[in-house]
């Protein structure tokens, strides 16, 4: 398959600190296709967002110091690219909306304006027509009377509407995957389904690439084809959604499905994962997960971490002692 | 459960909130002798008997905290009644307001930023005893002990300070700090929010049991919808400041009336959820008529003219909708 648009192999990240060094991330493999939702969920520091700036070449070096085995952005080799090449792809092949739409933009520029600056610097439209087209994306992401909205600055929309904006702008140099991470965890649920609806639709529309970053299970079962679970820095399950979901394999993943609470007809009790989320300077040995594993073996998940191997074509999971098959797939 | 209730409510309303409306002026810009209206909380009836959990659930800033905040005496409102058991919350002297303050307590969203870091453990709960009783410093240690055992912490961890804990464990701390003084009502924020999802369920469960054991009054705000449907009793929807709909937590999410409780529960239920179109309107100087009018689904001509009373559609179950009213006429 040459539909790849993200292909990342071995990606490590480590931040060193007073205090020690931080495995943020520890070598994941990752890619995304042309048309293709995928998650990547954990809990909070497990190293999503560091994850995700690392696909576009975006942390700092240092304090990162980042390696990767294989970088490949669009069938291209981009592992070795400059901050320059890097320039001409980020922003408008690859783009990234983050969760908090207010301080991602300029609060000093009307809103239309900034999203003419796309079109103008990025793209070469005239000052007319970048505008003509920032009025039509506001239209195409759901902003009300957009020839209004367009000049107005960003606090005067509502926190829904920012996020419109922010999707526009990211969306209108029609890129080729697009990244969101944690676009719905600022907004209410309202708002929240109607985000996930318009990223939907122009992921279809476009046959966009779209990297969707989150905590949220019921985001990922709503929105994604394939899902990543990550865990202190690993990938520890990966495969099609609905079969992740049916059919956990990683006592973790399956855990955080039974943590889900369930609306239900009656009431129903909170199933807890034990313990706490180990910290990034004290993971324990072995399987990171051990201490909080009721499906672990006392020998050898104290010992060893296990590798990522797969179960199926599609399927893989990091577990000495992975969770019987319940089949159906 | 349904009938537990109805005796609950027979037995011991704790709190009674009679036509309760909170609002902020703001000054409009340079023409400081125009004063806006902020209506954060307008007109709220509620009864909440001893024993029950009582959700209040909407959207941000449609006045949750404010009206819990209102509910313990820290805002002052503009109109209507607080009354704690039968006492008058704003006519009582001030020995007896604190008396009552006692007997409720706040848990916040954020552990974080709530607890001082430089304090240890034994510090944080000890607090409340120092500032409001005579006790020697031997009962003062029991109390903490026995503190730490009923939030599921180890005594050992006494004198260690705070930023060695994680969220959860610190959300615990608080919540030990929060029923040092045996309070009868609990008012909590948003309490898991901040923390990492597979912690959720721990601290839900804590908290369920802890009212089961001391016979804990709960007002639990969330925006989480599956939370509140496994926790609470009763439920609460709020919109820009008002409540449309109340009842039993089973009524609510099994037969929601009003068209903004189905929207919400259709958010986090349905693959192909209600989407709400329209702007969000201002608590600014808010429509006179009904206030979800601008993104109601159903709406008709007069409900741009006509306010919606709350009336009881069913035995025990509230809503304030033009259409429902009609059919009911
Ligand atoms: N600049 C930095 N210096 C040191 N450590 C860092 C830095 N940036 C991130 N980290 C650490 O890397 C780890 C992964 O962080 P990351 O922001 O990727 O988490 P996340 O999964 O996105 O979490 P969240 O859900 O809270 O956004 C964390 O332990 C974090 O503290
Ligand atoms: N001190 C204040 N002065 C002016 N306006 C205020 C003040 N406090 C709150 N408000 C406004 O009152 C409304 C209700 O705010 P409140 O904090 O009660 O909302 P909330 O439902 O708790 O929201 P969230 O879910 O975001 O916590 C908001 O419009 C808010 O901006
Ligand atoms: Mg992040
Ligand atoms: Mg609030």
């Amino acid at each position: 398959m040459s539909d790849k648009v993200l292909k990342i192999r071995s990606l490590k990240v480590i931040f060193p600190t007073e205090r020690g060094i931080i495995k943020a991330v520890e070598g994941i493999d990752f890619e995304v296709s042309k048309g293709e939702c995928v998650a990547l969920v954990g809990e909070s520091g497990c190293g999503k967002s560091v994850s995700s700036l690392a696909f576009m070449k975006l942390l700092t070096t240092p304090p990162a110091i980042i390696d990767t085995r294989v970088h490949e952005f669009d069938g291209k080799d981009i592992s070795n690219y400059t901050d320059k090449q890097m320039k001409e792809i980020v922003g408008t092949e690859m783009t990234m909306i983050f969760q908090d739409a207010l301080s991602a933009l300029n609060p000093v520029i009307k809103v239309g304006r900034q999203i003419d600056e796309i079109y103008i610097k990025k793209l070469g439209y005239s000052k007319a027509d970048a505008k003509a087209a920032s009025i039509e994306i506001l239209r195409l992401v759901g902003v009300p009377s957009p020839a209004k909205r367009y000049h107005d600055y960003p606090h005067q929309l509502s926190g829904g509407m920012r996020q419109r904006a922010l999707i526009g702008m990211s969306f209108a140099s029609n890129p080729k995957m697009m990244i969101a991470d944690e676009p719905t965890t600022a907004l209410d649920v309202t708002i929240e389904s109607q985000i996930l609806k318009l990223l939907k639709d122009l992921q279809r529309k476009n046959g966009m690439a779209l990297v969707l970053i989150t905590h949220d299970l019921s985001v990922v079962k709503r929105t994604a084809d394939r899902v990543y679970v990550m865990y202190s820095g690993k990938i520890v399950e990966e495969g099609p959604t609905d079969q992740v979901f049916n059919n956990p394999r990683h006592p973790y993943t399956k855990g955080l499905i039974n943590s889900m609470p369930k609306i239900g007809k009656t009431k129903e009790e909170f199933t807890q994962i034990p313990d706490n989320v180990p910290h990034p300077l004290n993971k324990p040995e072995g399987c990171y997960f051990k201490p909080r594993c009721s499906n672990h073996d006392p020998e050898i998940c104290k010992l060893h971490m296990p590798a990522f191997e797969n179960l199926s074509e599609y399927r893989s999971v990091r577990c000495w002692n992975p969770i019987e098959d319940a089949g159906g797939e | 459960m349904a009938d537990d209730i109805k005796k609950a409510i027979e037995e011991e309303i704790l709190i009674e909130v009679e036509n309760l409306s909170v609002d902020f002026p703001i000054s409009r810009g340079l023409a400081w002798w125009k004063k806006d209206i902020v209506s954060a909380v307008s007109n709220v009836s509620l009864k909440i008997a001893r024993g029950s959990c009582v959700a209040l659930v909407g959207e941000s800033g449609c006045g949750k905290t404010t009206l819990a905040n209102t509910l313990i005496g820290l805002i002052t409102p503009t109109g209507g009644k607080v009354r704690y058991k039968d006492q008058d919350l704003y006519e009582v002297s001030n020995a007896d307001y604190k008396k009552i303050r006692n007997n409720m307590q706040l848990i916040f969203q954020d552990p974080y930023s709530s607890l001082n870091p430089r304090f240890t453990i034994k510090d944080i709960i000890s607090e409340p005893f120092r500032i409001r009783k005579n006790i020697s410093e031997l009962e003062i240690a029991n109390h903490v002990e026995r503190l730490l055992k009923l939030v599921g912490l180890s005594v050992r961890d006494k004198d260690r300070h705070i930023f060695n804990f994680s969220g959860g464990q610190r959300q615990r701390i608080a919540i030990a700090r929060a029923i040092a003084l045996n309070p009868e009502f609990l008012i909590c924020d948003e309490p898991v929010s901040a923390l990492d999802v597979s912690i959720h369920a721990q601290i839900l469960n804590l908290l369920l049991d802890l009212q089961k054991e001391l016979n804990l009054t709960y007002l639990f705000i969330s925006h989480n919808l599956a939370v509140v449907r496994n926790i609470s009793t009763h439920v609460a929807v709020m919109y820009l400041g008002e409540i449309v709909e109340y009842g039993e937590v089973d009524e609510i999410f099994n037969n929601p009336i009003h068209p903004y409780t189905k929207a919400l529960l259709s958010a986090v239920k349905d693959d192909d959820p209600i989407i709400l179109e329209g702007d969000i309107p201002s608590p600014i100087n808010p429509p006179d008529g009904c206030r979800f009018c601008s993104r109601c689904y159903l709406k008709v001509d007069e409900c741009d003219k006509d306010h919606p009373e709350l009336l009881e559609i069913e035995t025990d179950h509230f809503a304030a909708c033009n259409l429902i009213k009609k059919r009911t006429a």
